[in-house]
């Protein structure tokens, strides 16, 4: 269920300081808050290019770009967010949304990370763990959920 | 040939290996085909390692 105000998302509806859980359109309901956030982060947009990659978002590590408030993972015990970046391949055309964080983690404890209203599942990610652990999805297409505007912000939403 | 096992989180059940210090979880579909499910692991290989070594990791 969403609200759409011209292309923009609508995440949150508030009357005065008070938040609404659910809008309806006579008895249907067309709009609810959804669980509550486990972590939200705010990203700056960077950019970093090797080859054929280009890479919107933020990576803290030795692919230094952009930046990220608060990068401290909630639901993983205070790790640091290595990454979250849309890294697109002109070798193939494809887009990876990439998730870093950083210590061995458990592919458990969160549903969806929602970027700038982008959802992805985590149950959808191909999830490796070693030192770093990361969560992938790579589809065929150019959308990034990052945008591809240097210094804008991004919210990133954990549910 | 990737050995592989299953791990089921939900509705989804995961194909899943390790090699040497990585343990990956890879997600598959209903219907897919051994071959298909070859590829989708090959792809994660593939992929956590283009993103790492551009990482310097």
């Amino acid at each position: 269920m969403t609200i759409l105000v011209g292309s923009t998302n609508i995440t949150d509806i508030q009357i005065g300081s008070t938040a609404i859980n659910s809008v309806y359109v006579g008895a249907n309901k067309v709009w609810d808050r959804g669980p509550a956030a486990l972590d939200t982060q705010t990203v700056t947009v960077g950019l970093d290019t090797a080859a054929t990659l280009s890479l919107y978002g933020f990576d803290r590590d030795i692919w230094i770009h952009g930046s990220i408030t608060d990068g401290t993972c909630n639901f993983k015990s205070g790790a640091l967010y290595d990454a979250i970046d849309s890294m697109y391949n002109s070798n193939g055309g494809t887009m990876t949304t990439i998730l870093y964080i950083n210590g061995s983690q458990t592919n458990a404890d969160w549903t969806t990370m929602t970027i700038a209203g982008y959802a992805y599942q985590r149950t959808a990610a191909s999830y490796t763990q070693g030192s770093v652990t990361s969560w992938t999805w790579q589809v065929v297409s150019s959308v990034s959920a990052m945008g591809t505007t240097v210094g804008a912000t991004k919210t990133v939403v954990f549910t | 040939m990737i050995d592989y096992g299953t791990r089921q989180d939900g509705d989804v059940l995961f194909a899943t290996f390790t090699l040497g210090e990585l343990y990956y979880e890879v997600p598959t579909a209903t219907g897919q085909t051994e071959e298909e499910i070859q590829d989708a692991l090959q792809g994660a290989i593939d992929l956590y390692i283009l993103i790492s070594s551009n990482r310097g990791g």
